[in-house]
């Protein structure tokens, strides 16, 4: 019933991608995102939008997979790119309504924020795709660590995250399950209008928050039992480590931003 | 009435790197009266077997007809089937959601429709066809029940929707000994009322003892189909695909063995005791004995 769910999950290979530092996969989303920000024209788009081949095609991630990502994501979209439309008023109108106006300034922008939105989700759903949760939360912590002299809890955030990741497949399942015993008892899930589907979660809900609870308690436990004790002093199985593909990958980055920027402002005077 | 299974065959994700195929072409029929056991190792497909009987997979080859009828065909009502065929989950314990163990139970018969002094009445019964008290434990919360009377309570609320076919899924893993004999009862007199069961299990005591037919599944495949006791008698394939057989039948090996005829066919306990009574009598008994081993006969 739910196996449509594609964001945040981990997609298993042995790409340059795959085998690529987790530290550097963030910080060349970080790029990235900057890119896409950095890019005011159509464009310039060109240059994040090849970026997001490249990577798709080195990942060797199919592409139906990263488009999937794509799919919660479609009500915001529209609504952005609408509003967008509509609220930016610019010089040349393009349709005049009456009771409102498309400029070619609101459409522009419009386009350019659900591509924004677009390449935003592609571009981390193939971070999630290609990095499984433990390294990737492993690199996040590593990367935040020099802010714990401010007294950033960085281990204790990367292991609510590993734990939170870690437990999404599991209460799919379980929200499945549950779903599944209450259908058999006639429960039904998908017709009626807005109350009557929001009452009908009620007997998925309690369940889940039930056995949630339980599962935390257990967890807890279990981990204390091998001497968890928090990050202090805690060493590691796998040491992160640069490798040369990594300093190359960190160089490209660099560059297509670089060159968005130099591009954006070319074409900034075209529209 | 009559379930029947045609050739199932259920490929879960088909076309993803996580295909995988639980089931294949099975051919089942469950009719009136019938107590089926379902037995097999670890990921044979029993589970998602169970959950093709009341159309909750929709099988990806095959059909499942209820009294001739498709039961995944355009336009036929899937809540007749659910009514119909119960389905009891693993731990169903995790389902129970509501502030009372009345109102719980009254989950099913109220998805039905019913009436309130229907669904008042039917829960008032499914308790005690459980072993649970209306009066003292109806009014409380579910979370507050022991995990035995848990269970109870949750199956409580599967046979409130009367089905005539009632499939359980191992419902007696975690329980003590004590409560998986008294939910054995339970279930074994459910059968004597009319209900027609089908039981995933693992406990071969229990298949011995209360099935009038036995289903193996091997790697979603069904590789034997019979009487318990010419499934059980084939111990040793059942031993092969790790899985058990009953401890009579296993003490009737290691009893012939040391030249003690106890009979081949006796799977469960009352035969068991039938055979070992005759044996004490003396009417078969061998006419040598290894003298040191005498007293071994009744370990």
């Amino acid at each position: 019933m739910l196996d449509n769910f594609a964001f945040g999950q981990y997609y298993p290979g042995t790409s340059v991608f795959h085998r690529m530092d987790p530290r550097m996969k963030i910080i060349l989303l970080i790029l990235y995102i900057a890119g896409i920000f950095c890019a005011g024209t159509l464009p310039s788009f060109a240059v994040p939008l090849l970026f997001m081949v490249f990577s798709i095609h080195m990942a060797a991630v199919p592409l139906k997979m990263v488009f999937k990502s794509l799919k919660p994501l479609r009500f915001i979209l529209i609504f952005t790119f609408v509003l967008n439309l509509f609220f930016l008023q610019g010089e040349r109108v393009l349709l005049d309504l009456g009771f409102a106006r498309i400029t070619r300034e609101g459409l522009v922008n419009a386009v350019l924020y659900a591509l924004r939105l677009v390449f935003l989700v592609m571009g981390s759903s193939l971070l999630t795709l290609t990095t499984a949760p433990v390294p990737l939360t492993d690199g996040l912590e590593r990367l935040l660590s020099p802010l714990k002299a401010i007294r950033f809890p960085a281990h204790e955030m990367a292991m609510m995250m590993t734990i939170a990741l870690r437990f999404i497949p599991t209460l799919l399942e379980e929200t499945d399950k549950i779903m599944k015993a209450q259908s058999a008892r006639g429960a039904d899930f998908e017709s009626g209008n807005l109350i009557q589907r929001a009452k009908a979660m009620v007997p998925l809900l309690v369940p889940l928050f039930v056995s949630s609870f339980r599962r935390a308690g257990e967890l807890a436990m279990a981990m204390e039992a091998r001497c968890y004790h928090g990050g202090e002093g805690r060493t590691r199985l796998h040491v992160l480590k640069m490798a040369r593909r990594d300093y190359i990958a960190l160089a490209l980055g660099i560059v297509m931003v670089a060159l968005t920027v130099a591009l954006s402002r070319l074409t900034a005077g075209l529209i | 009435m009559e379930l029947k299974l045609d050739h199932v065959t259920h490929t879960y994700q088909p076309g993803s790197p996580f295909q995988a195929t639980a089931i294949r072409d099975i051919s089942l029929t469950v009719g009136d009266g019938d107590f089926t056991a379902l037995i097999g190792p670890t990921g044979s497909g029993k589970s998602t077997l169970a959950q093709h009987l009341n159309g909750l997979l929709k099988p990806t080859g095959g059909t499942v007809t209820l009294d001739g009828e498709d039961i995944h065909q355009k336009g036929y009502d899937r809540r007749r089937v659910r009514q119909r065929v119960g389905l009891v989950f693993q731990y169903p314990e995790t389902q129970l959601f509501e502030e009372t163990v009345k109102k719980d139970i009254s989950f099913g018969p109220r998805n039905l429709g019913l009436s309130e002094e229907e669904i008042a009445e039917r829960v008032r019964t499914a308790m005690e066809q459980v072993g649970l008290d209306y009066e003292s434990e109806g009014e409380k919360s579910p979370f507050e029940l022991s995990g035995g009377k848990m269970r109870r309570c949750a199956i409580a609320g599967v046979i409130a929707m009367r089905p005539t076919i009632l499939a359980l899924d191992e419902p007696t893993a975690g329980l003590d000994p004590e409560a998986r004999e008294e939910l054995m009862e339970m279930v074994a007199d459910l059968h004597r009322k009319g209900t027609a069961i089908v039981m995933v299990t693992h406990n071969m005591d229990d298949a011995a003892k209360y099935c009038s037919r036995t289903v193996v599944l091997e790697k979603g495949r069904v590789v034997m189909d019979g009487a318990p006791k010419e499934v059980f008698t084939r111990a040793e394939e059942l031993t092969q695909m790790g899985l058990d057989v009953p401890q009579v039948l296993r003490l009737g090996m290691l009893l012939r063995e040391k030249g003690i005829p106890f009979p081949e066919d006796a799977i469960c306990e009352e035969e068991a005791e039938k055979a070992l009574l005759e044996l004490f009598k003396g009417k078969s008994r061998p006419a040598r004995l290894p003298g040191q081993e005498g007293g071994r006969g009744h370990a």
